[in-house]
């Protein structure tokens, strides 16, 4: 039998698809960046010295090292805890428990239930007492006080256990919404009968007719007085709206827990002039019927295409230096930035493997080092002005016509990063009146209204002329 | 570049805060006594967690390309239908598998189903994963067959087992249990595009067996042989770890494909399923 030392097992090989699956219901939010090949790193055990990225090298014997009080609900949570999205074996979530993890967010339709019937299988190795197990499930309106009931028994049956200690309302997305009464109603009950421990909420993106955002629905969550516990996005991208509820739930003793701890992922779009991408030659042709001509065109999207590649260029050769892959790299590196601001109780990782356990563990109270903090500043000076951030609705007041802009950037997204130009124009067209027309004609009174500094009229126009006719 | 390009080109780092679309066309299934109320809703893999929150990691890792959905209403009775088109029957079935929890039922026109009345109900055609949620009244199992078959008949597709499944050796195969996994298999990050099965063992204790699928095979095995441990067995080099309080998994490689077991209490075991499972084939 031929044998191999386990410390020197490669686990840095997290490829393409695992940091898409990591970033999960992020993606809607992530940047469209360019545009290299992504490359294996070296083994991490090569990799970890006094100039790492990561002050701990991932181990199977390592262990969470720093816990955090969950607001008013008094318990000492780990601050690395796992989002149960992608969990269907009991095993990982056993192995997550004896890592030192003690927080679980879950919910009836993860995996359809399997998440939670593998959370029941891991609880029989732990003592209960010593968990915490936040579901959750989405609260239609009209779902009145019995149709909550039935789902809070079906997650405690799942669950095989006598408490939940956090049932949250998922996917909050007005401040109305927090007073559901069927909610409040099955939860007053389920406290005196002791089958749930406490409340709380999440927001996952406002409402096609309602763009109220984050921050206004979960800070209101945080000052009702009947939350104790909130899911929100947060990361070193998308952090002002966080910031604000951060600081809200503070002064009312509210638990912090939060997801898409990083901020989407990369993409390539390699550009070759004589054989155009689709995509390039879009804007090829956009740019040519704006009267540029082709070499002129040409030469600026090469220029582009150099600047957005010596990005991702520095960044590869930034995390081969430290024998990670970049866009790991980039994911670790997000939820060390998440894990330095004590007021954030956990950052909720979904986690699907042994493998990315370790790796999480090993962050857990940790500080950042400066090529880690180096990393980051790269990417946020890349994608600060690009990055339009889920759940903000900041600019929505500053347009005297009401321009619909999130909605307007989401078309485009469909047209040209999906490729459903049709689907794309069928719908900017279906706006009517409260497209970007006006636009043409306005003084701009958007121009500093993104606090992030996207240039949002030009956007506007530019995403007009490509989603009609003209 | 001058400024007016370069925001126009950044069109290309668009990045969305995106909500829902309502469908441009209503080409949503028809099933006859069900009505359609209220509109069709699309989800792509980048804005499906708006729908089903942090579940939409399990769909974006089998492929998810968009999820229709739309509830419709019959007598007493008010559900709610998705339409997940995973991209090619074998995610479809493997997204069913992860995701089913009822029992099993042989429908006309599906491919696979299951119903768990009277909250749910779920079928496979072709590319097409249907997920049925009750959310008002109760829905019984002959109402959940019929509106079932009803949306089968509408959906395209073959209603036949995806054909990567007759890698599986038929023998001993416990029936219902295979499925594929594109990623993680065992919760190991090395194992990808696995499909599995449970064998039955001499002494009435079932196992696993897998797969892995050929396009897939030349490079996990090189991912396996930097990571893991090795013995030869007939001549055959045998790759394996241990998992995590499940005991031992390891795969080997022939003419005819990679294969292996997992669940092993020790190497003796696994020697001997391994040898069992080859010679299935």
């Amino acid at each position: 039998m031929k044998g191999k030392n386990g410390a020197d097992r490669d686990r840095s090989r997290i490829k393409r698809r695992d940091f898409v699956k990591s970033g999960g219901a992020a993606l809607a939010g992530g940047a469209v960046l360019g545009l290299a090949p992504i490359r294996k790193g070296k083994a991490l055990s090569e990799s970890y010295g006094p100039s790492s990225l990561f002050p701990v090298a991932p181990s199977q014997d390592g262990r969470i090292q720093s816990y955090r009080t969950l607001g008013r609900t008094g318990f000492e949570v780990s601050d690395i805890s796992i989002g149960a999205a992608f969990i269907k074996e009991a095993n990982v979530v056993r192995y997550a428990f004896d890592k030192g993890i003690n927080y679980i967010d879950t919910a009836e339709g993860y995996e359809n239930g399997s998440s939670e019937r593998a959370i029941r299988d891991a609880l029989q190795h732990v003592d209960r007492e010593k968990v915490f197990i936040s579901t959750k499930a989405y609260i239609r309106p009209r779902d009145d006080k019995e149709a909550v009931l039935r789902k809070v028994r079906g997650s405690l049956e799942r669950l095989n256990t006598e408490y939940i200690d956090a049932y949250m309302m998922s996917s909050v997305s007005t401040v109305e919404w927090l007073n559901h009464p069927g909610y409040h109603a099955a939860m007053d009950q389920l406290k005196a009968e002791g089958k749930v421990r406490f409340t709380g909420a999440t927001y996952h993106g406002p409402e096609a007719t309602d763009q109220t955002g984050m921050a206004d629905v979960l800070c209101a969550a945080a000052e009702d007085g009947r939350f104790d516990v909130l899911l929100l996005v947060y990361n070193f991208l998308n952090h002002s709206e966080g910031d604000r509820i951060i600081a809200t739930s503070k002064a009312n003793h509210v638990g912090t827990t939060a997801m898409k701890t990083a901020p989407g992922k990369l993409r390539a779009e390699p550009f070759d002039p004589e054989n155009l991408s689709e995509l390039y030659q879009q804007y090829l042709d956009l740019m040519v019927r704006g009267g540029q001509s082709r070499e002129s065109a040409l030469r600026d999207l090469r220029d582009y295409s150099d600047k957005q590649n010596e990005f991702v260029e520095k960044t590869q050769r930034f995390a081969e230096r430290y024998g990670i892959e970049n866009e790991e790299a980039l994911q670790l590196a997000s939820i060390q930035w998440v894990l330095q601001n004590p007021d954030m109780h956990t950052a909720s990782i979904s986690v699907w493997n042994f493998d990315f356990i370790d790796k999480i563990v090993a962050l857990s109270g940790t500080q950042m080092t400066a090529p880690a903090e180096g990393l980051l500043e790269e990417s946020r000076s890349e994608l600060d002005a690009q990055y339009c951030r889920h759940g903000c609705v900041e600019c929505m007041d500053s347009c005297p016509f009401s321009v619909p802009v999130s909605n307007i950037m989401r078309y485009a997204y469909y047209f040209e990063a999906q490729g459903r130009e049709r689907h794309a124009m069928s719908e900017y067209a279906a706006l009517g009146g409260s497209g970007a027309a006006p636009c043409k004609d306005c003084a701009g009174l958007c121009a500093s209204a993104c606090p992030f500094g996207l240039a949002i009229q030009l956007k506007m126009l530019q995403v007009h002329d490509l989603l009609t006719l003209t | 570049m001058g400024s007016k390009s370069t925001h126009r080109i950044a069109l290309l780092l668009t990045c969305l805060a995106a909500s829902a679309c309502v469908a441009e066309q209503s080409g949503f299934p028809k099933a006859e006594g069900w009505t359609q109320a209220g509109e069709v809703r699309v989800y792509t893999a980048e804005n499906l967690w708006e729908f089903i929150n942090g579940a939409a990691v399990l769909f974006v890792e089998y492929g998810v390309r968009t999820c229709q959905t739309a509830d419709l209403s019959a007598a007493g009775v008010s559900v709610t239908v998705d339409l997940y088109d995973m991209a090619s029957p074998l995610r479809a079935v493997g997204v069913f598998k992860r995701e089913s929890a009822g029992r099993g039922v042989d429908l006309t026109g599906a491919t696979i189903a299951a119903l768990s009345p009277p909250y749910q109900a779920l079928m496979v055609k072709g590319s097409t994963y249907v997920k049925v949620n009750v959310y008002e009244g109760e829905l019984t199992e002959s109402e959940g067959r019929q509106l079932l078959q009803g949306l089968a008949a509408s959906i395209p597709g073959e209603a036949v087992m995806p054909p990567e499944f007759s890698l599986l050796p038929e023998e001993r195969k416990v029936a219902g249990s295979e499925g594929y996994q594109p990623g993680s298999f065992l919760s190991l990050a090395e194992l990808e595009d696995c499909l599995y099965a449970q064998y039955e063992g001499s002494e009435g204790e079932s196992w696993e067996g897998f797969v892995v699928l050929p396009s897939a095979a030349s490079d996990v095995w090189d991912a396996l042989a930097d990571q893991w441990e090795s013995f030869e067995q007939d001549g055959l080099t045998v790759l394996f770890r241990e998992v995590p309080y499940s005991g031992l998994v390891g795969v080997t490689r022939t003419d005819a494909g990679m294969f292996g077991v997992s669940g092993a209490a020790d190497e003796a075991q696994l020697r001997e399923r391994l040898g069992v499972f080859l010679s299935l084939r």
